[in-house]
């Protein structure tokens, strides 16, 4: 899945293309800053769209070689990670259009994958807020799953909401009112919704 | 019905992300509908936020660069090598046409040539009976091919050569396309 290269491959290509010059707008530095601004929310924002973190992996990675060969009029970093965020949405739909995977369709909470770190007495607690939290995910649609990461966890404004999911600006005022409704519908009847702080 | 949404949603997902209430807020996230439903949603999807935070395991930002400019690289390796692609398969193309055009132009010459080998094939057909491995049959059998393959005409022994030295340099063709691929 993860399109890894090895050393050989590595090296074979840098042979065959080692004259072709291919420029980022980034520098080495800006790009190692940014990344660790944006890797880690980028990665929570597809895995929890997706439900898969292989995906999850993949897509993130694809994201930023695709970013590094846009050409931005200016390097503002809000835009920057916002229009990363549009091409792992973007992604997103590409893969559930190619796979014909059903996109609702998140892994169970017996399917979920224990957590990476769950070696202490932390990690069981962990485990079920997380199963907890992806069978109510699972009952939203996969707008929805984005709109609310974007809009509750990036405080994304309803505008950086549009740009990013490719809707107007009116249609995600409505259409997060209801994917907000939703969730916390379905939480309240898991007992899960428990005031507001 | 609910309220579409409140004015101060902004104000209470922020101190849900920020941890930081007032008082005055928190009693109207309670009362308030829609404000009530944000604080819920913000709080449950920020508390998974931080499980994948310290879950996640993210690749170096320096490999990650590493790889970016290799994949780059393979782009613009492939962007240039385009063209040669396309003219090679634009000529695979016309070579093929050209052999089937040349078969139906030369339809009548192809098969006077052929028809000496046919009858020639026909007549080095063994009889059914010699189909039993018998080493003495295989070796008169032999004998009678070599013996008749001689009386094949010139051009269409020719042409048996030709296709036989072709079939050799193709999978010569093959077999060095392959290694370097």
């Amino acid at each position: 899945m993860l399109k890894e290269f090895t050393l050989s491959e590595a090296q074979h290509l840098g042979r065959a293309v080692g004259a072709v010059d291919e420029t980022f707008q980034m520098d080495e530095q800006s790009f190692r800053t940014f990344y660790d601004r944006t890797a880690r929310p980028l990665w929570s924002y597809l895995y929890r769209s997706s439900g898969n973190a292989a995906l999850a992996d993949d897509l993130m990675q694809e994201s930023y070689f695709r970013l590094l060969r846009v050409r931005f009029p200016e390097m503002n970093q809000e835009y920057m990670k916002n229009y990363l965020f549009r091409i792992g949405t973007n992604l997103l739909r590409d893969h559930w259009r190619h796979s014909k995977v059903e996109p609702a369709a998140l892994a169970a909470p017996e399917e979920v994958e224990q957590p990476r770190a769950a070696a202490d007495g932390h990690g069981e607690q962990t485990f079920q807020l997380r199963s907890d939290v992806m069978n109510v995910m699972k009952g939203l649609k996969p707008r929805e799953r984005e709109l609310l990461w974007l809009a509750y966890v990036e405080g994304s404004s309803h505008r950086e909401i549009a740009e990013t999911i490719g809707l107007k600006e009116q249609s995600v005022r409505s259409l997060l009112f209801r994917a907000r409704n939703s969730f916390a519908t379905l939480m309240r009847r898991r007992g899960l919704g428990a005031g507001p702080a | 019905m609910k309220p579409f949404e409140c004015d101060r949603e902004p104000l209470v997902i922020e101190a849900v992300r920020s941890g930081l209430w007032d008082t005055e807020l928190r009693e109207h996230a309670t009362h308030c509908d829609p404000c009530s439903d944000a604080a819920l949603a913000a709080r449950v999807l920020n508390e998974m936020r931080a499980v994948d935070q310290a879950e996640a395991r993210i690749p170096d930002a320096g490999l990650m660069w590493w790889k970016a400019q290799l994949v780059a690289k393979r782009t613009a390796a492939e962007r240039a090598t385009q063209p040669i692609s396309f003219v090679e398969r634009f000529a695979y193309a016309c070579g093929i046409l050209c052999f089937i055009g040349v078969c139906v132009w030369q339809w009548a010459a192809i098969r006077a040539w052929s028809a000496p080998i046919k009858s020639a094939s026909g007549s080095l057909r063994p009889p059914a009976s010699t189909w039993h491995l018998d080493f003495h049959n295989v070796a008169s059998l032999i004998a009678s091919w070599a013996e008749k393959a001689g009386s094949l005409q010139g051009s269409s022994l020719t042409m048996v050569l030709s296709v036989g030295v072709l079939l050799i340099f193709v999978a010569f063709a093959a077999y060095f396309v392959r290694s370097e691929e």
